[in-house]
């Protein structure tokens, strides 16, 4: 057994270059190389499903993926690189034509965009991000002192992804602290996870309708569950109510009233 | 005649993710988020390639996600920016399969994904702490026997015998998806019974 076995089995690694991910697929990588790449997957969702996307389909070749250039042309910002080009002089007719089949197209563009607007679920897909535990590790305890127990527990299970198990501990905590803010939140958050919405839509409300510093995020996930429920209407007046009066997420609101 | 400055450009590839989305924020510079592109575009690409099963519908979805991150990354509170990658992109495949009716299959299958936590093991902190206090070593071995079967035999050769995915599959049978998924519970068990310990030894 290696002596320094902990420094081995946490040690923070890098994720995995678009080289290594060529080598590792390939199966032409060294043993250093394949362990540093598979003890990196252990911890990293992000390069753990981007090498299973690539084994599944066996495609192994992510070479001729769009390079920054190609795909800064799709970008709305000019380049710094770009270069101002001469207009060449244009008959009146030439000129009138071209502008007309710009506003052909524009109008086409604009249309299609609108009738292509996403209805509450994919807009809940498209912006729902999953809020982090942020409870301060003194009441993570179980004997953290003004909070109850099943609170602990309930927190652990939230930060690890099993929000059923989150939801039920949340509420046996609201049964002794009814009116506990972050229990409250918290329990919000795990129903709207689960697809519970209405409960979601209790606990939520009670917080944002305190003072809590949880009290405006809370605004924000009620918004989430309106989206997730079909609600658009309900969504958009809420939003409407963030950009104008809240302090905290005024762009993401903005962001999801644009694609609203 | 004007005056030319010489523009020192910095050297972004030292940058951490979170700096060059910092200063992609402050500046608008494009030569920060190129950086993060060329960083990550295949790990995104073959995120949606699991989920979308399909190269060209990947290729689009990878290039709508790093639209989105162009447009969001100045305004966003990105404390991780893979994890936030990594939703993106997420999002981004399942918001394309429900738009497709013919892929609903697929869509079945992911719809617990867009409210699924993104599990990124973060280390460094835990690794600092966890090395300042050199009587944990004996923990590891103990905490290392608390694991179930599967988990154990899957740490104990992949960290202590030094042995891969495949070599692992091979002596036990099992598949290298399941080793991998034995493993990485197996880590997160393991750190959650050493948070313990250490939250005894600080008590």
């Amino acid at each position: 057994m290696d002596g320094n076995l902990r420094q081995q089995i946490f040690r923070p690694t890098a994720c995995i270059s678009h080289e290594e991910l060529r080598q590792y697929l390939s199966g032409h990588m060294s043993r250093e190389g394949q362990r540093r790449v598979e003890n990196h997957l252990l911890d990293c969702p992000l390069c753990s499903d981007a090498v299973e996307g690539c084994e599944e389909s066996g495609n192994h070749l992510t070479d001729d993926l769009e390079d920054f250039e190609a795909f800064s042309k799709k970008l709305s910002m000019p380049s710094h690189t770009a270069k101002v080009r001469q207009l060449q002089p244009m008959g009146y007719l030439r000129q009138a034509v071209a502008i007309a089949a710009v506003l052909v197209v524009g109008a086409v563009a604009y249309f299609s965009f609108f009738n292509k607007s996403l209805d509450g679920p994919a807009l809940y897909a498209k912006h729902y991000m999953p809020y982090q535990n942020d409870v301060p590790v003194a009441m993570r305890h179980a004997n953290a002192p003004d909070v109850d127990p099943n609170f602990a527990q309930a927190i652990t299970a939230y930060s690890v992804g099993n929000f059923t198990q989150a939801s039920m501990l949340f509420e046996r905590a609201l049964l002794q602290q009814p009116n506990h803010e972050a229990t409250l939140f918290f329990a919000g958050l795990s129903n709207l996870e689960i697809g519970n919405v209405d409960k979601a839509k209790t606990y939520l409300g009670q917080v944002a309708n305190g003072k809590g510093i949880y009290a405006k995020k809370a605004g924000w996930y009620l918004v989430m569950c309106d989206l997730k429920a079909g609600n658009k209407a309900a969504a958009a007046a809420k939003l409407d109510k963030i950009i104008q009066t809240s302090e905290i997420m005024v762009n993401e609101a903005k962001s999801l009233r644009d694609d609203m | 005649m004007s005056i030319r400055f010489l523009n020192k450009q910095p050297d972004v590839s030292q940058f951490s993710d979170e700096e060059l989305v910092s200063r992609f924020a402050e500046t608008q510079q494009q030569t920060y988020f190129e950086e993060l592109y060329r960083r990550y575009i295949h790990l995104a690409y073959g995120v949606c390639l699991k989920l979308m099963k399909n190269e060209d519908d990947s290729r689009d979805v990878v290039s709508d996600v790093f639209k989105i991150l162009f447009t969001k990354l100045p305004t966003a509170d990105v404390k991780s920016f893979k994890a936030y990658l990594y939703t993106v992109s997420r999002n981004e495949c399942i918001a394309k399969l429900r738009q497709k009716k013919s892929d609903m299959e697929k869509l079945a299958k992911y719809n617990h994904l867009e409210n699924s936590p993104d599990d990124f093991m973060e280390n460094d902190g835990f690794a600092a702490l966890f090395n300042t206090n050199p009587s944990m070593e004996q923990e590891v071995e103990r905490a290392v026997a608390e694991l179930g079967d599967e988990q154990q035999t899957c740490v104990r050769m992949f960290f202590y015998d030094d042995k891969s995915y495949r070599e692992i599959a091979t002596e036990t049978g099992y598949t290298e998806k399941q080793v991998k998924s034995y493993l990485q519970n197996g880590k997160r068990n393991l750190r959650i019974l050493l948070e313990k310990e250490m939250r005894k030894h600080t008590a």
